[in-house]
């Protein structure tokens, strides 16, 4: 398989993860529907949470672990050209999607009990932990090959290496964790570390998508060494805490939310300065208008989201509204990486219009609009994860908030369903044509 | 390199050292004013906490899929012991910080009672919420302070 069918095969996958993520929201909302509900296949009250699940896991994990895929097949490609071969590529491709069927079917199929704990939420099926293992192989695979690339220090590696430890976290709280423990803490346990080393993986990738799509350094490269050096040096002794903290308790639990908080905030702000600096330089020419706008746009979401996460405590909705912004400035930056630099890459014509223009301020401005009103209401004490009377929403002020919060979702929504419908159509056009 | 590089650089790793040192430093953090004690009788616990009437500034609290075992109303101006445990599986206890000055978080874990005083406590209603997945229904899991002038 060359290189760039490596790519190309990681961005269908990312794609598609995200429609099956769609399907999976249209299938809760029909599973919660009177009538309709007696009609799916399957028995809809178990659904509800194993449909979660897997929405949560194919939007979430999936589409971006997907991405990085083609993060580093697209790096490698430039480094030793697009047709030059790989067969652990095609393996790696192999597991990842085999590792996708492991998690959809259980739902389908109706095996195992849902868990929504944090990060990757799961199923306790056998089937499901084997398709999660197999996904994170066929990554690891690729992450290995970054890693032995012969290149100095930079982003992709760091990437490659934050992902190691990641899986590291996951196996040595595999082997801590003692037998015995209910379904909830075995599994917010086991994914508590990893899950929390993958934001920094996240994190990376926004900074990488940044790089790739500016063509133009944003940073240089001592900077670009030492902000990536920074996520590396943070991350590299998490996996000595499993040999120091009882993996069970609460030092544990604890430094991981701190771990977000020191260690993301510097290489964050350093990266934002850089594509402000950026943006308002006469570099910002070489991109068309759009690139900067979505540039702005995945900016201001991505910082207000950080900003939430250093105000929030607790239980309110302030913890929902930080982790959405973040993610939505993300995807923004993933969204237009793959306009702007794979889809070209493997010849697929993106057609422009008002449609194309318009998925990226619905989704913007929509995930802006959903977490500040989630911001809001979390400010006066409105509970998240909550609805109907739980949320107590006694005054004006909490309805509003909680109004904008919902607007803000549905703008949002439309701008994600715009993404998936159109680049779907139009990769799968071209593969036709080709 | 250019010359501001020569000061920008080192700058970035001083802060990135003093963050590092922060994140090391909170590992030290002691759950201050919290005694942690071995659970010998859980019933007794469960006892405790069904009273109506419990011992004069003492509170009593307890944790369970998916559920706290009441409300608690207390004086402003008064200061309070607030016993905690859970039944079941691991659960978080948390107070938002406006109801003393600093927020409380505390992870209770099975076979184990806690023991937290409450000092200078502000008129209102706080939420109560768990802050450990501990199950499909996490979420329900709610209740309140109400602080009376």
């Amino acid at each position: 398989m060359t290189l760039r069918e490596e790519y190309r095969y990681w961005s269908l996958i990312s794609i598609i993860a995200l429609a099956i993520a769609g399907v999976f929201a249209l299938l809760l909302v029909f599973s919660r529907t009177p009538y309709v509900q007696d009609i799916l296949p399957w028995p809809w009250k178990s659904f509800f949470h194993k449909g979660l699940v897997t929405h949560v896991i194919f939007s979430f994990v999936v589409w971006f672990l997907a991405t990085m895929g083609a993060f580093w097949a697209y790096s490698l490609a430039q480094q030793q050209g697009d047709d030059a071969h790989s067969k652990i590529g095609g393996f790696a491709l192999l597991l990842a999607v085999a590792g996708c069927l492991g998690l959809i079917l259980p739902a389908l199929l109706d095996l195992g009990e849902a868990e929504l704990n944090n990060y990757v939420p799961v199923m306790t099926h056998w089937l499901y932990y084997l398709g999660l293992i197999l996904l994170a192989a066929g990554l690891l695979i690729c992450a290995v090959r970054q890693m032995i690339m012969r290149s100095g220090f930079n982003g992709q590696k760091a990437t490659a290496i934050l992902y190691i430890i990641a899986l590291i976290c996951f196996t040595l709280a595999y082997s801590y964790l003692p037998d015995g423990l209910s379904s909830p803490t075995y599994n917010e346990r086991l994914f508590w570390g990893g899950g929390h080393v993958l934001q920094f993986v996240n994190t990376a990738l926004l900074f990488l998508a940044w790089q790739f799509v500016a063509r133009d350094p944003i940073l240089s490269p001592p900077y670009v060494v030492l902000t990536f050096g920074i996520l590396v040096v943070f991350v590299l002794p998490t996996p000595i805490t499993y040999l120091i903290f009882d993996v069970l308790g609460q030092v544990h639990r604890d430094f991981y939310t701190d771990l977000l908080r020191y260690g993301l905030l510097l290489p964050s702000l350093i990266f934002s300065l850089g594509l402000i600096r950026f943006l308002v330089s006469e570099k910002r020419r070489q991109l068309d208008r759009l690139t900067q706008q979505v540039f702005w746009l995945s900016l201001i979401t991505y910082n207000l989201g950080g900003l939430y996460g250093l105000l929030l405590d607790g239980t309110d909705t302030r913890v929902p509204a930080h982790y959405h912004a973040v993610i939505g400035g993300i995807n923004l930056s993933f969204m237009i990486f793959y306009h702007r630099v794979l889809l070209p890459a493997i010849e697929v014509p993106v057609r422009e219009g008002r449609l194309f223009t318009a998925q990226y301020w619905l989704y913007g401005l929509g995930q802006i609009m959903h977490a500040s009103g989630m911001f809001l209401a979390g400010s006066m004490g409105v509970p998240r994860k909550t609805s109907g009377d739980a949320q107590a929403l006694d005054s004006l002020e909490k309805v509003l908030s909680m109004g904008l919060m919902g607007i803000g979702g549905i703008i949002a929504v439309l701008g994600g369903v715009l993404f998936v419908i159109m680049t779907l159509k139009w990769m799968m056009s071209a593969r036709r044509v080709g | 390199m250019k010359r501001s590089d020569y000061i920008f650089l080192p700058l970035i790793c001083a802060i990135a050292l003093f963050l590092g040192w922060k994140l090391f430093a909170a590992t030290e953090k002691d759950l201050s004013g919290v005694i942690i004690q071995p659970i010998d009788d859980i019933g007794a616990f469960i006892a405790a906490a069904e009273q109506i009437q419990p011992k004069e500034g003492e509170v009593y609290l307890l944790a369970q899929q998916w559920k706290w075992s009441s409300e608690i109303t207390l004086q402003a101006g008064r200061d309070y012991i607030l016993h905690l445990a859970t039944a079941d599986i691991q659960h978080g206890f948390h107070l938002p910080r406006e109801a003393m000055g600093q927020s409380v978080d505390i992870l209770l874990q099975p076979n184990k009672k806690y023991q937290v005083n409450l000092r200078n406590l502000k008129p209102g209603v706080y939420p109560i919420g768990c802050t450990e997945y501990c199950g499909i229904e996490h979420n329900k899991m709610r209740t309140k302070l109400i602080v009376l002038e």
